[in-house]
């Protein structure tokens, strides 16, 4: 592993993107890994644009800014767009239905069909960000599938089956 | 809190440490007006004051808020409140009365970018002169800036405290950073923590002379309601707290406000040091900024460059001690801030030519990157 593992997703409030980080930084704390997560985020209460930055490491955390992401989930064009550029070499996971990316970027880009497969496969646009936990996941490689699937059911304690079915298709959704 | 389950490292927010870093320091009284990004400390205290016996109100405005928080410990309660620059400017005039009265209290201020509404969900540091001369008229204050989720907790329990044994108010200087971030920690144990309560009269009632001077400088503080009947006033007083406008009276008077402070600097100020033992270039960084700080001295040393770090967690007063042990060894001061230029005034008072101090002053409402912190190192070498 890594000194540190960054992760950053955007997007508009209300998409998950701050629970996605939360559940991340807690799953990795029940892993024994240190974490820091900020959040950024608009003056308004929703739609704004948000913004998580997870740092996971075995060793003490200093700055807690993440400036080359080793994942990045977009959740929208205007994240791909103001982030996008910080991936150095790490993956961009990307929602089709809101991000359409720029080809000539030499990072390996992954869709992530969350909000499709969510509606298609769920009936509900909500469970995509679940969805995303799952892929990244996947992609992150270091933490425990149930460990992050139970943290999921703690942190979103509605919609268990749904969160827990939305969670198992994401990550199947992501191929190594 | 107790038990195996508050052993585990948990992720919580800087916010959440700073309001159970108040419960474990005794604090049974909060009044505040919510504001962005102070507003998780208010959350939290809402439902944890009363679940311990303690009161948790909701005030009109940051005026009455703090006027409320001095009310509550003048009866004998640990009591603070938390607000951000707009609040804290409304606060300016109670902060000065509690220093006058001599009356206990921690004021957060979880700074965001201003002047005025500003940047609200933004850090900054802009208010760290403010903290100092804020309020009008000479006085002496205490401000710790935390760096970490941890520290908000430990230097919340440490501002109770100062405020508890110095009889003075005491603000703790968080940034949307250290507020907002959420790290893994275990909180101490509360039955570790050292915590020091006011200390009241051994006299009674009608031999208690409330503002007498005492060889520590600090005199015993009797609560209100005990029987003991005494004169607040924000006007210069006398040892009873009768309004005085004799010299011999005044002058006591104020040089016993300074030197209860200035007398105790040993206690009062504390500052942390990263590799200093070699440096010839000393970064001077407090809250948020001196973590990214911390990874800029890794990064130069990567690059050949004896690089150190003194991170100032009492901010006020000035710990002009750090800056002439860093004297020693180091001729390039380097100070980070996300304001225009704040405790780098503070570092070129006491450097005074005896080194050149470098600037990094950006108020963009984000955290400083260590390369940016950098820059100005690496442009000297070229």
């Amino acid at each position: 592993m890594k000194e540190r593992i960054e992760i950053l997703a955007s997007g508009f409030g209300g998409q998950g993107v701050v629970r996605l980080g939360q559940v991340m930084g807690m799953a990795a704390v029940r892993q024994g890994f240190r974490v820091t997560m900020l959040k950024s985020h608009g003056t308004e209460q929703r739609g704004g644009y948000v913004r998580a930055q997870v740092v996971i490491s075995k060793e003490e955390i200093d700055s807690p800014l993440v400036e080359d992401p080793d994942f990045f989930c977009a959740f929208s064009m205007a994240a791909y767009n103001q982030f996008g550029h910080l991936v150095k070499d790490g993956v961009i996971l990307y929602d089709p239905a809101f991000v359409q990316v720029d080809e000539s970027k030499k990072v390996r880009q992954v869709p992530i069909a969350a909000k499709d497969v969510a509606v298609e496969k769920l009936g509900r646009a909500i469970y995509a960000n679940t969805i995303m936990i799952g892929a990244l996941t996947k992609a992150l490689g270091i933490l425990d599938k149930d460990v992050v699937l139970s943290t999921v059911l703690e942190v979103i304690p509605k919609f268990k089956d749904e969160n827990k079915r939305a969670f198992e298709i994401g990550y199947d959704l992501y191929s190594t | 809190m107790g038990g195996e389950e508050e052993r585990r490292p948990k992720l919580i927010q800087g916010n959440e440490a700073c309001a159970e870093g108040a419960i474990a320091a005794g604090c049974r009284f909060y009044a505040g007006y919510p504001i962005t990004p102070s507003s998780e400390i208010a959350e939290v205290l809402s439902y944890r004051l009363p679940a311990v016996g303690g009161t948790f109100i909701q005030m009109e405005d940051e005026i009455a808020s703090l006027g409320a928080v001095i009310g509550a410990s003048l009866a004998g309660v640990k009591a603070m409140t938390a607000t951000s620059g707009p609040g804290f400017s409304l606060m300016q005039e109670h902060i000065g009365f509690a220093c006058m009265a001599e009356v206990p209290c921690v004021i957060v201020n979880v700074m965001r970018g201003g002047p005025s509404t500003g940047l609200p969900t933004s850090p900054s540091q802009g208010d760290v002169q403010q903290a100092r001369w804020g309020t009008h008229g000479d006085h002496p204050i205490i401000a710790l800036t935390p760096w970490s989720v941890r520290e908000c907790f430990e230097l919340t329990v440490r501002a109770f405290n100062l405020s508890e044994k110095y009889r003075t108010p005491v603000i703790l200087l968080m940034d949307e950073v250290v507020g907002h971030m959420r790290e893994n920690v275990v909180l101490p144990d509360p039955s570790s923590l050292e915590i020091f309560d006011r200390v009241k009269p051994s006299v009674p009632p009608e031999w208690y002379i409330p503002y007498e001077d005492t060889s520590f400088g600090v005199p015993p503080m009797a609560p209100f309601g005990e029987g003991y009947r005494y004169h607040v006033t924000g006007l210069t007083h006398d040892v009873r707290g009768f309004p005085t406008l004799r010299e011999d009276e005044i002058e006591p008077f104020m040089a016993r406000l300074f030197r209860k402070i200035w007398s105790h600097l040993d206690d009062i100020q504390t500052w942390d040091t990263f590799q200093m033992e070699d440096a010839d270039i000393c970064i001077v960084a407090y809250g948020s900024v001196a973590r990214a700080a911390k990874r800029a001295v890794l990064e130069a040393r990567e690059k050949g460059k004896k690089v150190g770090l003194v991170r100032l967690i009492t901010i006020w007063p000035f710990c002009r001690r750090a800056i002439e042990e860093a004297l020693k060894g180091c001729k390039v001061f380097l100070v980070p801030e996300m304001n225009m230029g704040q405790i780098s005034r503070e570092v070129k008072r006491v450097v005074r030519g005896r080194g050149e101090v470098l600037t990094v002053s950006k108020a963009l409402g984000r955290l400083l990157t260590p390369n940016e912190i950098l820059e100005p190192i690496l442009e000297e070498s070229r």
